[in-house]
């Protein structure tokens, strides 16, 4: 017997998204997330562009990951050209980074995902009976917004943060106020662990799983990070970047699947408490300890609940950086200046989904020639089919609409961004 | 940071790299540069509408700048208050990724007192949204229109 799913329109995502399965005799014999944002290729608005240009450009491939995508873009100029930016800059970066992965992970968790838990069609059929929670997603939300424009210039497409530093640099008294917000949200978030505390974990998908995530050299849990390190021990340095990810083409997306020796890999909040999550402390390490993330495990519906966790630690994390830089005193410091050569440079970054890439080549007057961008959605599309295969073949005696349903779930879970993942730079023939 | 003076917010939408799906953003920029009442605000939120959530409180009315389909001439104007936007929901087609109407229905039942808040969306017809940093000369030629009747809004009750 043999039976067809085809989900042309996968709701509460980012991006436009599908899923078509196949099943005969309880065995899947395709397995499809179909990408179908519109490819989008910017090389001709980048190409011969000076390189204190190419931030602003990227950071418009997608808004929802602006700022991350502004930052590892900048972190790819200074590699190229080899600028070293001040301790207060590094701070000021991670800063900005948390805000973005608060921003993400509230509205994602409490707003996209929750519902599924909770048995509602969306955010807006559960505000009916559960407004608390709508509300708390969007408060812990408001705050992400809040650390981005008060470092970044503007909660969107960031303006103070540019190549060597910062061109206008948070005052004191911001940070102050900035501050007593993320004590509030920390308290925000205690509620939300205790809440996702008592819901249930569905396991169908469970399976082998290899992940893969930054590590800082100081070991540190962090968004930022000089090695690629996976679950099975193995690690590169981000130039090696595409060691990891051997991207291929599949006929049925207009995003392109990654491998690491023909294994699919998965990359995001999960994959970072799978691979440096004893690195956490604090109220951050009793979340994980909470909601069971203290352990491994193989199960992509852990994806919600690990965002909960790293909510926590950005959270703490962004109270410890601002007292540090009040307490070294906040200097209205210049960028760093840039020596131009012809060069390659390589940033890595954490975005809130994964490991985001971006790859230049310049000329020696500092224009682009050529670029390479790997957005996580990218890296997570085949694992996504592995999980959604493993859930048809488990489930395959459910009724359609249910099944349907369930590899929607597993979908939604990888948090995915199809914006980002089309939207990318591939000018390799420079 | 919460600025409760301003009680009318304009927000410009869209992506500035897709050509015309980024007239929102270049109106919201234009209007940054020009003096306006201190009880308006400007800002831009590129695709990311729901970035405007921190800067609700107070706010009365918000006049919102983005592309959209609706089958006319490039570069014509649609007007639409947020009950026509519900009404014509089927036919809507927003040029970009973002869904407009999600976005205002799921702040408008999370933001105290935004559901009382006037929301006007002034759309402009695209001619074309393949990548490009500069708007087709139609759209172009249509944004000090555009200025205009933000003002008009501006200059409204309501």
């Amino acid at each position: 017997m043999s039976t067809s799913i085809v989900i042309d329109h996968l709701c509460r995502i980012e991006g436009h998204g599908g899923i078509t399965v196949e099943i005969k005799n309880g065995k899947a014999t395709r397995v499809q997330m179909d990408i179908l944002e519109g490819t989008r290729f910017f090389e001709a608005l980048l190409k011969g562009r000076i390189y204190s240009e190419v931030p602003g450009i990227v950071s418009r491939i997608c808004s929802i990951c602006s700022g991350v995508h502004t930052i590892t873009s900048q972190l790819a100029v200074e590699d190229a050209f080899g600028v070293q930016v001040t301790p207060q800059t590094r701070l000021l970066r991670d800063l900005f980074l948390q805000g973005g992965n608060i921003e993400s992970h509230a509205l994602h968790v409490f707003c996209l995902a929750l519902p599924d838990y909770l048995g509602y069609s969306g955010a807006i059929a559960m505000a009916a009976d559960h407004p608390d929670k709508v509300k708390l997603g969007l408060e812990l939300k408001k705050i992400g917004n809040t650390v981005q424009e008060v470092v970044g210039g503007r909660a969107v497409h960031p303006v103070n943060t540019v190549v060597g530093g910062f061109g206008k640099v948070p005052t004191a008294d911001e940070l102050r106020q900035l501050r007593n917000k993320l004590v509030e949200g920390l308290d925000l978030a205690q509620t939300a662990v205790d809440f996702v505390a008592s819901l249930e974990t569905p396991r169908f998908t469970e399976s082998p799983t290899l992940y893969a995530a930054l590590r800082p050299a100081d070991g540190s849990f962090s968004l930022l990070g000089e090695q690629i390190c996976l679950s099975n021990g193995q690690a590169y340095p981000i130039h090696e970047y595409r060691q990891v990810c051997n991207e291929f083409v599949v006929p049925h997306s207009h995003s392109k699947h990654s491998m690491f020796n023909g294994q699919p890999f998965m990359v995001g909040a999960l994959a970072r408490l799978m691979i440096n999550g004893a690195a956490l402390n604090g109220l951050a390490k009793e979340a994980a300890q909470r909601l069971g993330l203290d352990s491994f495990t193989e199960n992509i519906f852990h994806n919600n609940t690990a965002q909960v966790v790293e909510l926590v630690y950005s959270l703490e994390h962004s109270i410890q950086l601002i007292d540090e830089l009040l307490q070294a005193g906040v200097k209205q410091e210049k960028p760093v200046e840039v020596k131009v050569r012809a060069a390659r440079g390589t940033g890595a970054a954490e975005a809130p989904r994964g490991i985001l890439y971006h790859s230049y080549t310049f000329d020696e007057q500092g224009r682009l020639t050529s670029a390479d961008v790997i957005a996580p959605t990218s890296q997570n599309a085949a694992n996504i089919e592995k999980d959604m295969r493993v859930a048809v073949e488990r489930l395959a005696g459910e009724p359609k609409e249910v099944l349907a349903h369930k590899l929607e779930m597993v979908a939604r879970a990888y948090d995915p961004c199809l914006s980002c993942s089309v939207h990318l730079v591939d000018l390799t023939n420079g | 940071m919460d600025d409760s003076r301003a009680k009318v917010l304009v927000v410009g939408v869209g992506n500035t790299l897709l050509a015309d799906e980024g007239v929102g953003v270049h109106v919201a920029n234009m209007l940054q540069d020009m003096t306006l009442p201190a009880h308006v605000r400007v800002m831009e939120c590129g695709t990311n509408f729901m970035a405007i959530a921190p800067h609700l409180r107070g706010v009365r009315k918000v006049v919102i700048i983005d592309a959209v389909r609706a089958g006319s001439a490039p570069g014509t104007l649609h007007r639409l208050s947020y009950e026509e936007m519900e009404s014509a929901a089927g036919g809507l087609r927003f040029a970009h990724q973002v869904n407009l109407l999600s976005s205002l229905r799921l702040l408008r039942v999370a933001e105290p007192g935004f559901s009382q808040a006037g929301i006007v969306l002034l759309g402009v017809e695209p001619r074309t949204v393949a990548p490009a940093l500069e708007m087709s000369p139609d759209v172009r030629a249509s944004v000090p229109r555009v200025v205009e009747a933000v003002c008009t809004e501006l200059s409204a009750k309501g």
